[in-house]
């Protein structure tokens, strides 16, 4: 499941959490009630159409939430290429499927969240499996 | 109550969260509350930038 790499992973990239130190109690019945953060300043790594794409996966009906390959097309855009030139070179491979169908692995960079790569539609099995370059592994 | 993870229910879509409240069988992840949680890695990792003026 990816939910516990991200937390792991981002414990080490950064030390701004979502929700800030509000209580986990108090954070389930926020989100179930409809409530997500807020936009931050930062024009650069929020552009409007990033934060679109952002509230629109936030849904709470998640039949309108994009699928994997829109949201690959968007944060690969050309229009967010520019935020490459801070890579490090930490890759991580984001592995979405359930267990005996078919499934996707989305590739970004774990310092700008830029997609480079996916692998669309493939039998679980022949997904790469969790990979790591870097320090961090997303995957399910 | 489910018991969480420490850290995770930040990641998680409301209908894990509360799937009673969503009409759903089961909190069991989907390839939906995959797409939130990256959402909000993205959410995450891009208002660390934007925080401390990256360039």
């Amino acid at each position: 499941m990816i939910i516990a790499d991200i937390a792991t992973f981002l414990q080490t990239l950064s030390e701004i959490q979502p929700y800030g130190n509000t209580r986990d109690g108090v954070i389930i019945s926020q989100v179930v009630s409809g409530d997500r953060p807020s936009r931050p300043m930062g024009a650069r790594w929020l552009q409007d159409q990033v934060w679109d794409m952002i509230m629109i996966c936030w849904n709470e009906r998640r039949e309108l939430r994009w699928d994997i390959r829109t949201v690959y097309k968007q944060l690969s855009a050309a229009s967010i290429q520019e935020i490459a030139e801070s890579e490090r070179g930490n890759r991580c491979i984001l592995s979405i499927g359930d267990i005996g169908l078919r499934g996707y692995s989305l590739f970004i960079d774990v310092q700008t969240t830029r997609a480079s790569q996916i692998i669309e539609d493939a039998p679980l099995q022949d997904l790469p499996a969790a990979q790591v370059e870097g320090n961090c592994g997303l995957y399910r | 109550m489910t018991a969480f993870r420490p850290g995770g229910v930040r990641y998680m879509a409301p209908e894990l969260l509360d799937h009673i409240q969503f009409h759903l069988p089961s909190s069991n992840p989907s390839k939906e509350s995959d797409i939130y949680s990256l959402a909000m890695t993205t959410f995450e990792v891009r208002s660390f930038h934007a925080s401390h003026d990256y360039r």
